[in-house]
């Protein structure tokens, strides 16, 4: 038998003991975490009859929306050569990906409850592979940008073309998705306990997306808020900078939009670098104590 | 010989869960509104310690197969968690050496909308094979579970049986060196049962390490050489494997071997000319045989009123029902009031499949011309267990989904070169 001709390792389980085995777990399970992506990509569109295009359809939906809202009846993003829609568009991606791995991870324990009260594995494998079949589905989406900006040049807008530095996004998407997914671990370790954060988390997510730059610019928010009182003009862009999504949004925004509106704010990265530090440790902190636990509360 | 080297050895290992105390309380925010629920909230609700497993020492060695039994509760399934790193000990220390595997449930992680191949890949990767493993086994595995057409179509309509023969196919593979296995085998047909019974003992028989939890004594007896026997999260007896069931079916309770049937309920007519006041086993130290016992018990009759040709009935039933009924002989052709007398009778276990029995006893007389009396019954008396073959044993066991009770064995008439 292959197992028996190596020599055979001994794992000591102590009482709240530290190991240091589970990180090397993780990688030894690499493979489960293959696996399972490849499983909820299988499962999510195979009973679908349009399948993969749903990936495209959530975030066509939000565009549509926002251009409508935001666009139409506010009239944001006037003055801008770039189509107010694909402004939106290249907004929502990042925001649909953040928003999607928190949701996700704040379920992990409930969504994977079977399988982690029966085998061992690394739990965190579970939302990491999530996490890897949302960034997939971004990467669909990404497609549907280039299929938009195709059909306005058709229609004989102004030809747009994304500059050559958009493929920073990628790597981009890395820490995006990692950001909403150990914000969602956090959650997840108090989810487990009281059910009733698991109703906040659309809420918390709905206006996190009104005070990040999806469909505006902060130079929109200070221009509009001019006539508002004093508190109001204070505030709000404090609330805008501080969001954990914002510096990635700007970006993001940048490296697509190629407009003297869209400009690189180092700051502002930093700020949401800040927060992806501190929630990837607040997230791993709080997953491995629930993961410890939760077998026994859930 | 020289000892094997240890597999499993736990220290002081104990699991302590925190339950609420039991109180009058509202429970959910329907009821009493969520100003009393509040409320309760900060009176922070008290806490009971509650020890499912406690100073647990144990060590099992390479090639060992155990069987760990108990009640209900008493922490066979809270150790096997602990084993298999599902949760985590409160006290004490596990040392795990070599691969272990756990089957607490066959097809675990099985996704329903996958085909029966895809779920191979899954679960194969879920229990901690490497996908060149799996496909190394796949073939094996196919077979294994007879599957057939089937394999490419979502597992999601196929019958449970189809899906646990699949699940367990893909376990049965895992070659681990530790094989912990909970009361999986009580599902499937008999046929795929027997398939479950020879796989896990040819696991036992490669020189693995098997940790087996049932309620099924018959299969302990057969797959285990030690028998831990936990009672309140407690070991209570670890050792040789009869002595141990033996034990379990003690505290199970209903095992007698002297009883007093003078105050026991009475069901049914009875015209009482003859009392049973006292049953006691013979031949035996316990209430439980071996496969080719023969069970004797003497009854004592306390007789009220003289009657003739008292003969008596004697019937079997398990679980699941009847098994067989038996009619003696007039053992006394009278009786006289204010004698007591005393009637041995003994009937074999041979045809009887592994497992628990209760007797009905009633005593009476007349045939079916004249009618029949009954002047005493007790449904039932008294209750016994008979056991499967030892591990070792090569005849074949008969096992009780195939029905209760077997032919006698068979005599080989002649044997000769032709």
């Amino acid at each position: 038998m292959a197992s028996q001709s190596q020599q055979p390792k001994t794992v000591i389980i102590t009482a709240g003991g530290k190991d240091f085995r589970y990180w090397k777990d993780l990688w030894v399970y690499r493979g489960l975490m293959t696996h399972m992506t490849r499983r909820d990509f299988t499962v999510r569109y195979k009973q679908t009859f349009i399948g993969v295009a749903w990936s495209l359809i959530n975030p066509l939906f939000t565009m549509v929306m926002a251009t409508l809202v935001f666009g139409v009846l506010a009239g944001i993003g006037e003055g801008i050569a770039i189509p107010y829609s694909i402004c939106v568009y290249v907004g929502g991606l990042p925001w649909g990906l953040f928003a999607r791995c928190l949701s996700q991870g704040s379920n992990t324990f409930i969504t994977n409850a079977a399988l982690m009260k029966k085998v061992y594995y690394p739990r965190l494998i579970s939302p990491l592979s999530s996490m890897l079949s949302a960034i997939v589905d971004t990467l669909i989406s990404y497609a549907m940008l280039f299929v938009m900006i195709g059909l306005y040049a058709l229609r004989g807008g102004s030809v747009y073309l994304p500059p050559l530095r958009m493929l920073w996004s990628l790597p981009l998407l890395l820490p995006i998705a990692l950001l909403g997914t150990f914000v969602g671990l956090f959650l997840a370790s108090f989810i487990i306990r009281w059910r009733d954060f698991a109703f906040a988390i659309p809420v918390i997510l709905q206006l996190g997306q009104f005070f990040a730059p999806v469909s505006y610019t902060l130079d929109d928010l200070t221009s509009r808020l001019a006539g508002h009182g004093p508190l109001l003009q204070m505030l709000l862009p404090y609330v805008y900078r501080l969001n954990p999504m914002t510096g990635f949004i700007v970006t993001f925004k940048w490296l697509l939009l190629d407009d003297p509106a869209f400009t690189f704010e180092p700051l502002y990265l930093a700020v949401s670098f800040g927060w992806l530090a501190i929630f990837l440790v607040l997230g791993v902190w709080r997953f491995r104590k629930a993961e410890r636990s939760f077998v026994d509360l859930v | 010989m020289q000892e094997q080297p240890m597999a499993i050895r736990t220290e002081n290992l104990g699991k302590c869960y925190r339950i609420k105390a039991p109180t009058a309380k509202i429970d959910t925010l329907a009821g009493g509104g969520a100003a009393a629920r509040l409320r309760q909230l900060a009176q922070r609700s008290k806490k009971q310690d509650f020890w499912a497993l406690r100073d647990v020492n144990i060590e099992i060695r390479k090639g060992e197969s155990v069987g760990i039994i108990g009640k209900n509760g008493a922490g066979k399934s809270t150790l096997l968690k602990l084993f298999s790193r599902i949760t985590e000990p409160t006290t004490g220390r596990i040392a795990i050496t070599g691969r272990l595997s756990a089957m607490l449930e066959v097809g675990t992680g099985f996704n329903g909308e996958l085909t029966g191949r895809e779920n191979i890949y899954l679960n194969g990767a879920i229990l901690g094979m490497t996908r060149a493993e799996v496909d190394r086994k796949y073939d094996s595995i196919y077979e294994f579970s007879e599957i057939g057409k089937f394999i490419d179509t979502p597992v999601k309509r196929y019958s449970s049986g189809m899906f646990v023969r699949l699940g367990f196919a893909v376990a049965a593979h895992l070659q681990p060196d530790i094989m912990v296995v909970d009361e999986v085998l009580a599902v499937g047909d008999a046929k795929f049962q027997k398939k479950c019974l020879e796989q896990m003992a040819s696991v036992v028989e490669s020189g693995n390490t098997v940790l087996f939890v049932s309620h099924q004594m018959p299969t302990i007896r057969q797959l285990c050489n030690r028998v831990i026997l936990l009672k309140d999260g407690e070991v209570v007896y670890d050792g040789e494997t009869d002595e141990g069931i033996r034990r379990y079916l003690m505290e199970g309770g209903g095992l007698e071997r002297d009883i007093d049937l003078s105050n026991m309920a009475r069901m049914g007519h009875i015209s009482g000319e003859v009392l049973m006041t006292r049953l006691e086993l013979l031949e035996t130290n316990d209430c439980v045989y071996e496969p080719e016992a023969t069970v004797v018990f003497r009854v004592t009759l306390r007789c009220l009123l003289s009657a003739q040709n008292a003969t008596m009935r004697f019937e079997l039933a398990n679980a699941r029902g009847p098994v067989g009924m038996a009619f003696s002989e007039v053992f006394a052709p009278e009786l006289t009031a204010g004698e007591t007398y005393q009637v041995t009778m003994a009937f074999s276990g041979h045809t009887l499949a592994p497992g628990s029995y209760q007797a009905s006893i009633s005593i009476g007389s007349g045939n079916n011309y004249d009618g029949i009396f009954t002047f005493d019954g007790l449904y039932p008396a008294f209750a016994f267990e008979i056991l499967a073959r030892k591990r070792g044993d090569l005849r074949e066991n008969w096992r009780d989904i195939w029905g209760s009770q077997h032919l006698p064995t068979p005599v080989a008439k002649s044997f000769e070169r032709v």
